[in-house]
């Protein structure tokens, strides 16, 4: 965090010098001056500040979920629903409505579509 | 004082100018090395945390299983201290041979250490504590190295030092992340994506008469289109790899070398730009063990001259260690597609045919 700010503290200054001197340089009553030298010392200022620019760029990991395909032996049934404590794959679920045994088939991980925000 | 405002603000420019370009030449170095030093000391209050939360999980699964100890932290402050002495390979006669053996101590000297502080665990759960206790000396080791280089480099002031460490901090903090990820994984069972060739085994023997044999291995015969299929997968559904080298070799050598082909299915890691779950075709023992199962493959498919096939299934490390991606889990079964193209292509009627199901069978029983 302290990092941070010092970094984001010392950017800003660079920037504020610079951008002063670039209006010094504009402004009406100094146009005698050396506009060349204080133009290149202004851009000189903002790209020391960019180059200590923190990476603002976080990664953000997209919320998952787990979810536990079943499946029947004889015909072909299909059903999904979340993961439960106890789930493993080839664990027997019981009887299919045409007799075969249910089992689960697959458990595996799927990205949740993130909700709209305003 | 009498100059022109032009002259004072040329001066003035030419001193700050000048005392910039000096100050910079002498100190960038300096500013550089003070900017790595906060990103290292970044990551590591990260890696720190990830170690703190790991101790909070393995805390709470001990207690959940019966550990009331008033030392339990304690103890498992030493469980992440754990370390396996790696054996002299200066003289390498022998070298895998002991190294088997070490590998086998570790792991009943962990199996026995967490029995021991989860009482009441079953034998599904110590295995999967097991994992969890392993990704956590693995997070462990990532941060007291990050913290000995990072001290290191503040002591001597050495800037290769500090430079390298910094250059590697995207390496580290990935498999941290990695690690990280698996312990929620392993604490809930739930298949990870290394378990592609258990999963792949346990659809091949879905109706099958299962036999468990020795070592936490499972293997069951399958009939397929006049040749026999014997399956071989690591005990489920807890985190366990099993010692698929020695089975092979004991049932090739049971077989008196009469195996038409070995076929291996396990999760290869992906290079970046690549697709997770890509099934791949070669040649060759997949397995990723440190050396003594891949070596007993070698050996005894090259003693008998037995084909060697291999499907990997591409993952990355974060993926092969977390719990399954369906990208993965579908490619299932498409590699049972691919193993009864080869058996019916590359084998002839009446055959036996080992295939192999490489990978911890978390979350996936038989």
């Amino acid at each position: 965090m302290k990092e941070r700010v010092m970094r984001i503290l010392l950017t800003a200054i660079f920037m504020i010098i610079g951008a002063m001197l670039a209006l010094v340089t504009i402004s009406p009553s100094l146009h005698d001056m050396r506009l060349q030298q204080l133009i290149i010392f202004s851009l000189l200022l903002v790209f020391l500040a960019l180059s200590y620019l923190p990476k603002f760029s976080r990664r953000t990991k997209p919320a998952r979920k787990t979810i536990t395909v079943i499946r029947c032996m004889q015909c072909d049934y299909k059903m999904e629903r979340d993961f439960q404590e106890g789930d493993y794959v080839l664990k027997r679920m019981g009887t299919c409505s045409c007799g075969g045994e249910l089992y689960i088939d697959m458990i595996y991980d799927v990205e949740i579509a993130k909700p709209l925000t305003r | 004082m009498n100059g022109a405002p032009s002259d004072q603000w040329s001066s003035i420019y030419y001193i700050v100018s000048t005392l910039l370009f000096f100050f910079l030449i002498l100190f960038n170095q300096r500013i550089q090395v003070y900017f790595w030093l906060q990103e290292i000391s970044r990551a590591l209050r990260r890696l720190e945390k990830m170690v703190n939360d790991s101790k909070m999980l393995l805390l709470r699964t001990f207690r959940e299983n019966g550990n009331n100890r008033h030392d339990l932290i304690q103890k498992i402050n030493e469980l992440l201290e754990f370390y396996v002495i790696s054996p002299v390979e200066r003289d390498p006669f022998g070298v895998i041979r002991r190294l088997e053996h070490l590998l086998n101590l570790q792991k009943d000297k962990l199996r026995e250490i967490v029995t021991s502080l989860a009482p009441r665990a079953d034998d599904i759960m110590i295995r999967n504590i097991s994992n969890m206790v392993e990704a956590s000396v693995a997070l462990n080791t990532l941060y007291r190295f990050t913290r000995h280089y990072s001290i290191l480099g503040r002591k001597t002031k050495s800037i290769y030092m500090i430079m390298q460490l910094e250059m590697l901090l995207p390496q580290i903090m990935k498999s941290a992340e990695a690690y990280f990820s698996a312990l929620k994984a392993f604490a809930h069972g739930k298949p990870i994506g290394d378990g592609i060739g258990a999963l792949v085994a346990s659809k091949l023997l879905l109706q099958a008469e299962k036999k468990r044999i020795e070592d936490d291995t499972v293997i069951a015969e399958v009939p397929f289109e006049g040749r026999r299929l014997i399956v071989i997968k690591a005990l489920g559904p807890g985190g366990e790899v099993g010692r698929p080298g020695k089975i092979i070799e004991r049932i090739v050598e049971e077989e008196r070398g009469k195996v038409g082909r070995i076929i291996m299915i396990d999760a290869a890691l992906r290079l970046e730009g690549e697709k997770s779950g890509e099934i791949v075709e070669g040649i060759g023992a997949a397995i990723g063990d440190p050396g003594p199962e891949k070596l007993r493959i070698e050996e005894v498919a090259t003693r008998y001259k037995i084909p060697l096939d291999s499907i990997i299934v591409k993952e990355s490390l974060e993926e092969a260690i977390t719990t399954m991606k369906k990208e993965i889990a579908e490619a299932a079964d498409l590699v049972i597609e691919r193993i009864k193209e080869i058996v019916r292509n590359r084998t002839n009627i009446g055959d036996v045919v080992l295939i192999a199901g490489i990978g911890n069978s978390m979350g996936i029983a038989q």
